[in-house]
């Protein structure tokens, strides 16, 4: 079902640009690196290593005009939760299992600062510094049992595990059950996730399934069933939060992607980590300042990406707006089950 | 001197009139080694060296997945020791016949600023002196380009440098909304190349970005954009161009285009050359050229509105054939950038932002430089490059059967796609290879 295999490495340019703006490379961190000539993306020059390669932004000209990042302001933020918790951003900070708790405590602190997610999915112990930012944090494994953390995981493979008694037992604590399921195109799953009353979806594209599908794939299926789930505002899809991640997400032109596909919030897992050079730099205080760093150039880009497209706002005018994307080379059944358009046509 | 503002100081700089060898590529481009060799054939002899062109082999861009059937039946390698015919007239009239081209080719709207001045100055006077266009770009002119007659001057969002003066002096004028490498975002020159000279020519102050606003803050519709149309032909009596991105719309965009007065599009497609942009506008933002002008191509037909309308291709215009390819595709000329700027030296490291450019044709302007690119070289060069490529062109119409170059346009019964998906084949209107 995939037209792509999972494993990405991110190297070459991704890497470098993510370093750059995280600081870890070149001299102008926090902001989207600047390049010169033609490009080499995918699908044109470099091999495309996913459906997201095949997919371009468009840039707002005559008919309406594009909106300019560096001078107005484009709006970023992203409400959770029925608008109990508003993101700065549509992003999020994953993949924290293995490190040790002192970076762990350090990065549930920077992404409070900086209004973003910090996913602590895997981790068996809750750090400490959640204590006082709750709404911030999606629990670890054992989430049902946390102690903190209002965002309550629950690991879900298949339809049959989706358990509405659970659900209503971490409703009535006063927290919000958050699903988190695999890609797959299985659309029934992701309307009995909304229907048992879970008010966020991660896809997790490294959760493994019988029918897997790309992310990409998933969140747009997954964003318009719930979209055609009822009508107007009690359509299922108001009443849930779709959150997309992969291992494989390489930047911001993902992210706006899968924003576009339908997903309000992207969690970053290796991209953030490679970008901030964990491997070589575990000093708590540079891995915030670096964190802070890379998150204010990811945003800076997704306001070039949304100026550029005419859109003043991600959160009303991006997210599930598959009308702002165009596919290159894929083929009919691709492009139907992704509901964009190909390329050129009218 | 004072011709030459960037050459003030006045120290002996080495003048550099020969080529580098072109560096190892270690990641994917477009620009490959064999592409750059063949433009530098181009530029040496002024010969044709290819009949088609080889270099498309492998290549995943899908033009170069679309071919000419006739090469299929005659797959002649080189052009070497073939006779160029006479017969084959490769002339043609745009915006509404009132610009004449000695062949349909426009050298693409790089500015002064971007480029380092004699490279300005060596595109612009071979465009005089062979017959074609070149269009100056936003931030003003270089004075001796201002010389030249075959420019067309570019208002573009932050209308650095203009007044009616400069706008009356070219072939015409183009309303700049949109460019390949950046749709949707205002031009862009790094602060470290705003040296005195260019803040003189687009009166803003040393060091600091140049940034153009995304939008034209006085054109946020289609009437909008009537109205600049109009007002720019009443102030200079010349034809008016619009220069926009390939992007979602194009075709509508187009359609509008003409509707509203123009006497032309420039189309600037996805992996056109660019002096400095966001990397994650330029790698995710805009529609391959191939797929726009077939689309905006066809929508002009069906609004009856293609008849003396000029369609100019730009974006990755790599050779003669891609110029033939998108001619029969439905435009009537095309731009080359990238390429002109291989002609003069250039050997792709994509490093024109930073300002030391080792080629010195993207470098930040110095005082006392220590090398100058030597302007007859660089003219030569371009000036052979077009010779050549015109005898390209001609080889391939010889072989196409066609004695005209305004035979080509449109003609994608001409054309066979290999391997494409069948929506891009849609889109395109041309058949798959059986």
């Amino acid at each position: 079902m995939r037209l792509y295999s999972k494993s990405v490495s991110i190297e070459g340019r991704a890497l470098s640009y993510l370093r750059q703006m995280a600081g870890a490379e070149g001299r102008v961190p926090g902001e989207p690196p600047i390049v010169s000539m033609g490009s080499t993306a995918p699908p044109f020059v470099e091999d495309p290593q996913s459906v997201l390669d095949h997919i371009v932004s468009d840039g707002a000209q005559v008919t309406r005009p594009s909106i300019d990042p560096y001078r107005e302001p484009v709006e970023t933020s992203i409400y959770l939760f029925d608008g109990d918790v508003r993101l700065s951003m549509p992003m999020g900070i994953s993949s924290l299992n293995d490190l040790p708790m002192e970076l762990v405590e350090t990065v549930v602190r920077t992404c409070y600062r900086m209004g973003v997610i910090a996913d602590l999915s895997g981790l068996g112990a809750e750090p400490s510094s959640v204590a006082g930012r709750e709404d911030y944090v999606i629990s670890g494994a054992d989430g049902v049992g946390s102690t903190a953390a209002r965002n309550v995981q629950v690991i879900i493979t298949g339809r049959d595990d989706v358990d509405p008694a659970l659900v209503r037992r971490v409703v009535s604590s006063g927290r919000r059950p958050v699903a988190r399921v695999p890609a797959t195109d299985e659309v029934e799953l992701y309307t009995a996730l909304a229907s048992s009353g879970f008010k966020a979806i991660v896809i997790d594209e490294d959760l493994e399934a019988d029918r897997e599908v790309e992310l990409e794939v998933a969140v747009s299926l997954c964003d318009k069933a719930l979209r055609s789930s009822g009508t107007g505002t009690k359509a299922l899809r108001y009443t849930v939060n779709l959150i997309a991640t992969s291992l494989r997400l390489r930047g911001s032109g993902d992210v706006f992607k899968l924003l576009g596909l339908g997903a309000e919030v992207v969690l970053l897992k290796d991209c953030w980590r490679l970008g901030i050079d964990l491997q070589r730099e575990s000093n708590p205080r540079v891995v915030a300042e670096r964190l802070e760093h890379l998150l204010l150039g990811m945003q800076k880009e997704l306001k070039l990406l949304a100026g550029a497209a005419g859109a003043s706002s991600l959160h009303s005018t991006v997210c599930g707006n598959r009308e702002l994307f165009r596919a290159v080379e894929l083929d009919d059944r691709t492009l139907s089950v992704l509901g964009v358009k190909a390329a050129g046509s009218w | 001197m004072e011709q030459f503002p960037e050459r003030m100081g006045g120290k002996e700089a080495i003048i550099v009139d020969r080529y580098l060898n072109i560096p190892r590529q270690s990641s994917p481009e477009f620009w490959t080694v064999n592409r750059i060799e063949h433009i530098r054939k181009l530029a040496a002899t002024g010969r044709p060296a290819f009949v088609w062109d080889p270099c498309k082999s492998g290549s995943k861009r899908i033009l170069d997945r679309l071919v000419f059937r006739r090469e299929l039946e005659d797959p002649v390698p080189s052009a070497e020791g073939l006779e160029e015919s006479d017969g084959i007239e490769v002339e043609s009239e745009i915006a509404h016949g009132r610009i004449r081209m000695a062949v349909p080719l426009y050298l693409g709207d790089m500015s002064f600023g971007a480029l380092s001045g004699v490279p300005n100055v060596a595109l612009a006077r071979a465009a005089d002196s062979t017959g074609v266009l070149c269009g100056v770009g936003e931030g003003g002119v270089h004075p001796e380009v201002a010389k030249c007659k075959r420019i067309v001057i570019q208002w573009a969002s932050a209308r650095f440098g203009l007044n009616l003066h400069l706008l009356r002096l070219g072939e015409a004028v183009v309303i700049k909304i949109g460019q390949g490498a950046k749709p949707g975002i205002g031009g862009h020159l790094p602060g470290t190349k705003v040296v005195e000279t260019i803040s003189r020519t687009r009166r803003i102050p040393v060091g600091t970005d140049a940034i153009s606003p995304a939008p034209h803050h006085d054109i946020y519709s289609i009437e909008d954009l009537e109205q600049r149309i109009w007002a720019l032909k009443e102030a200079t009596g010349k034809p008016v161009f619009v220069k926009v991105a390939a992007t979602n719309y194009v075709a509508y965009v187009a359609a509008g285009v003409a509707r509203m007065g123009a006497d032309g599009i420039i189309i600037d497609g996805q992996g056109a050359g660019t002096g400095a942009a966001p990397s994650v506008v330029r790698d995710n933002v805009g529609l391959p050229i191939e797929l726009a002008v077939a689309t905006a191509d066809a929508m002009l037909r069906r609004e009856g509105m293609r008849n003396g309308f000029t369609v100019i291709a730009a974006g990755r215009v790599s050779s003669a054939e891609d110029m033939a390819k998108l001619m029969a595709l439905g435009a009537d000329c095309v731009s080359i950038g990238t390429a002109a700027l291989i002609a003069m030296g250039c050997v792709m490291v994509h490093k024109c932002h930073l300002g030391f450019c080792p080629a010195v044709i993207t470098n930040r302007i110095e005082e006392n430089p220590k090398k100058l690119l030597s302007l007859e070289f660089a003219q030569r060069c371009v000036e052979n490059l077009i010779r050549g490529w015109t005898g390209e062109l001609k080889l391939i119409l010889e072989r196409l059967g066609l004695s005209k170059v305004t035979e080509l346009v449109g003609r994608r019964d001409l054309l066979v796609g290999l391997g494409l998906e069948e929506p891009t084949r849609r889109v395109l209107v041309v058949e798959a290879l059986q």
